[in-house]
């Protein structure tokens, strides 16, 4: 038996045209339509999602390179952190609204697309990297706070984030290349 | 004015060798459009911070130059990149740049950023303590001038 008529495939295939199925059942709501018709809406949401994002991730950034002991390094990690966390909070709000609207707007022709599934992938992992490091490695904060170059673990975490945001952002713009 | 007067380097970036190298690729424009985008994140997200800064709404606890000092490079590495990505992917299609009106509202707010950012910026960032106003007014003027090189960028694609 091939791999591909195993039975994970034949889940994989299941589960894969059950959500595309949905995904075009969404983009042909009202809402759905609208928005993909419109002259200006889709524009100017697609440009809050652009600047949101340069906004969040150009945020995000600071706290990764502190990580990584590159930036900021006479200040403590704790206090990068109070200084940009609701700036980059409210630019991630409004990058996953007026994504949300997007896909809901074109979710039959993004479901399928290589780059739109590496950029949820991305995300993904982007959240599972922020949830470890918040409920485990920023357990011992007090320990490597004021290092100017942090543990291992502290570091690697900053890395991965950086690397998992610019996979993010080069497959959203890779995206309108291949629709 | 500004635009017939730029009409014959547009020409010439049209028959230029790396302009159609660009142009004949599959692949480039779209990669050089992905780093432009870098540029514009790297830009953005250093100004924005040091624009809060000025205001007085973050990182209270560092003087403004010692900010200054930390986002200048990332600044300027952004703006650099965004000037040469720019111009690669304004070689490959220069008429479509030309003719489109939101490019040469970006290529204003761009150049007024860039001389904003080497005169009254680099001056203020390099101040110790700055006063609400002048603070207010450079981190209005950072917001504007990147903010609209950003949204007018986007705009390209559609109109």
């Amino acid at each position: 038996m091939s791999f591909s008529d195993s039975a994970y495939m034949r889940l994989y295939d299941a589960i894969d045209s059950y959500l595309l199925e949905k995904c075009i059942t969404l983009s042909n709501t009202p809402v759905g339509t609208y928005i993909r018709e419109s002259t200006w809406e889709f524009p100017v949401i697609e440009g809050i999602h652009v600047l949101s994002i340069a906004m969040s991730v150009g945020m995000i950034l600071w706290f990764d390179l502190r990580l990584l002991g590159v930036n900021m390094r006479p200040r403590p990690i704790s206090e990068i952190f109070r200084n940009i966390y609701w700036w980059m909070v409210g630019g991630f709000l409004a990058a996953i609204l007026s994504g949300f609207l997007l896909f809901w707007a074109e979710a039959d022709r993004a479901f399928p697309n290589i780059f739109a599934r590496l950029k949820f992938i991305g995300l993904l992992l982007a959240g599972l990297n922020i949830l470890y490091f918040h409920l485990g490695t920023q357990r011992h904060q007090s320990d490597w706070d004021n290092d100017v170059s942090p543990p291992f673990r502290v570091r690697a975490a900053g890395f991965l984030s950086i690397t998992l945001w610019v996979v993010v952002v080069a497959a959203g713009r890779l995206m309108a290349y291949t629709f | 004015m500004i635009r017939e007067s730029l009409g014959p380097l547009f020409d010439w970036l049209s028959q230029s060798s790396i302009g159609t190298a660009v142009a004949d690729s599959r692949y480039a424009f779209a990669v050089i459009e992905v780093f432009h985008l870098f540029g514009i994140i790297l830009l953005l997200g250093s100004a924005s911070l040091m624009a809060l800064r000025l205001a007085g709404l973050t990182m209270r606890e560092q003087k403004v130059s010692e900010v200054g000092r930390q986002l200048g490079w990332y600044t300027f590495a952004g703006l650099m990149t965004m000037i040469v990505t720019g111009v690669l992917m304004v070689a490959s299609i220069p008429n479509k740049y030309y003719n489109s009106g939101p490019f040469w509202w970006k290529m204003g707010f761009f150049w007024a950023g860039v001389v904003f950012h080497f005169t009254i910026y680099r001056k203020v960032t390099g101040f110790d303590r700055v006063g609400w106003l002048l603070g207010g007014f450079t981190a209005l003027a950072v917001v504007v001038l990147w903010y609209g090189t950003g949204a007018f960028g986007r705009a390209i694609g559609f109109f």
